[in-house]
């Protein structure tokens, strides 16, 4: 179990570290990229293009560092999330657009958006399994006897 | 408060990354013109963004003022060619197509091209339309948006 955890874990960081990496190269590119899913004003294009990289790029960071571990799961699942309704909204209103996610710009619509959907999916499974592993990991380390507590009896009270 | 705790741990784990996270932002932002020149694009009064174009709930009617092989080259879909040299023969289909109430949107090639203005002022001047913009950055920033 604990090599999976490893595994998924480290594959959260090379993805969410590599996206990062190649917006914050060229921020020019991922400014276009986000137009192209025409959801948002343009005054916030430039801000969103300068700040989310550096989100994804800490958030990856965070999940190597056991103490913030858990709060960048959280944001894991809240960014894999806000990337499917980004995707799936542009495939609902037929919009082709530029992925931006990982610097290499190519047009894409309609159907071809599902590869998009399942890789995100996949990240929000990964991110949801951890997150369960380390709420069940910290409720049998915080109180390893509870349940023995529990099923003991208790002595009956003298009349 | 067995509950409370780990909660607060969490909110100043959030906390401590949107800070660093914004920070890092700020450092990039200062140290890269690359970054700042995403801010510098300001609008002229007459200019729209694609975006906003985009966004217009109301019909579009989008004018190509380049010249005539680039726009037999590639275009904006359904955008009609009107171009200066070409006004008496292509104002026709402009004015059979154009509808009260439409946005005309011109275009030329990108920012530093003069024509779509041009187009857009005697359109405004000859013809009364009122609801006449161009498009901020042109047919490259099109291109830009549909990745090409």
């Amino acid at each position: 179990m604990k090599t999976l955890d490893w595994i998924l874990r480290l594959a959260l960081i090379a993805v969410f570290a590599g996206a990062a990496v190649t917006k914050i190269a060229d921020p020019g590119e991922f400014e276009s990229a986000i137009q192209t899913y025409r959801m948002m004003p343009e005054w916030l294009v430039a801000p969103v293009a300068v700040w989310l990289p550096w989100m994804e790029l800490c958030t990856a960071a965070a999940l190597l560092w056991p103490r913030h571990r858990r709060a960048a799961l959280w944001l894991v699942f809240a960014l894999s999330v806000m990337f499917m309704i980004a995707i799936g909204q542009a495939w609902w209103r037929g919009l082709d657009i530029v992925c931006g996610c990982f610097g290499r710009p190519a047009t894409v619509s309609g159907p071809a958006l599902r590869g998009y959907l399942l890789r995100d999916l996949a990240f929000l499974g990964a991110a949801t399994w951890l997150l369960a592993r380390e709420w069940f990991t910290a409720r049998t380390t915080a109180a390893p006897c509870a349940p023995l507590i529990e099923e003991t009896e208790q002595p009956a009270l003298a009349e | 408060m067995p509950t409370t705790e780990p909660m607060t741990a969490l909110w100043r784990s959030w906390l401590g990354i949107l800070a660093v996270a914004t920070l890092l932002a700020a450092a990039a932002f200062a140290l890269d013109p690359r970054a700042q020149a995403l801010f510098a694009n300001t609008l002229a009064p007459d200019e729209i963004t694609l975006t906003d174009a985009r966004l217009h709930p109301g019909s579009l009617l989008w004018v190509d003022a380049r010249h005539g092989a680039a726009y037999a080259a590639e275009h904006i879909p359904q955008a009609l060619p009107l171009d200066l040299d070409n006004w008496d023969n292509q104002i026709v289909e402009v004015i059979a197509r154009w509808q009260p109430g439409m946005r005309v949107i011109v275009y030329c090639d990108d920012s530093a091209c003069g024509s779509s203005r041009q187009v857009a002022q005697r359109l405004r001047r000859d013809f009364q339309f009122d609801d006449v913009w161009l498009l901020h950055g042109g047919w490259s920033t099109w291109q830009k948006a549909e990745g090409k």
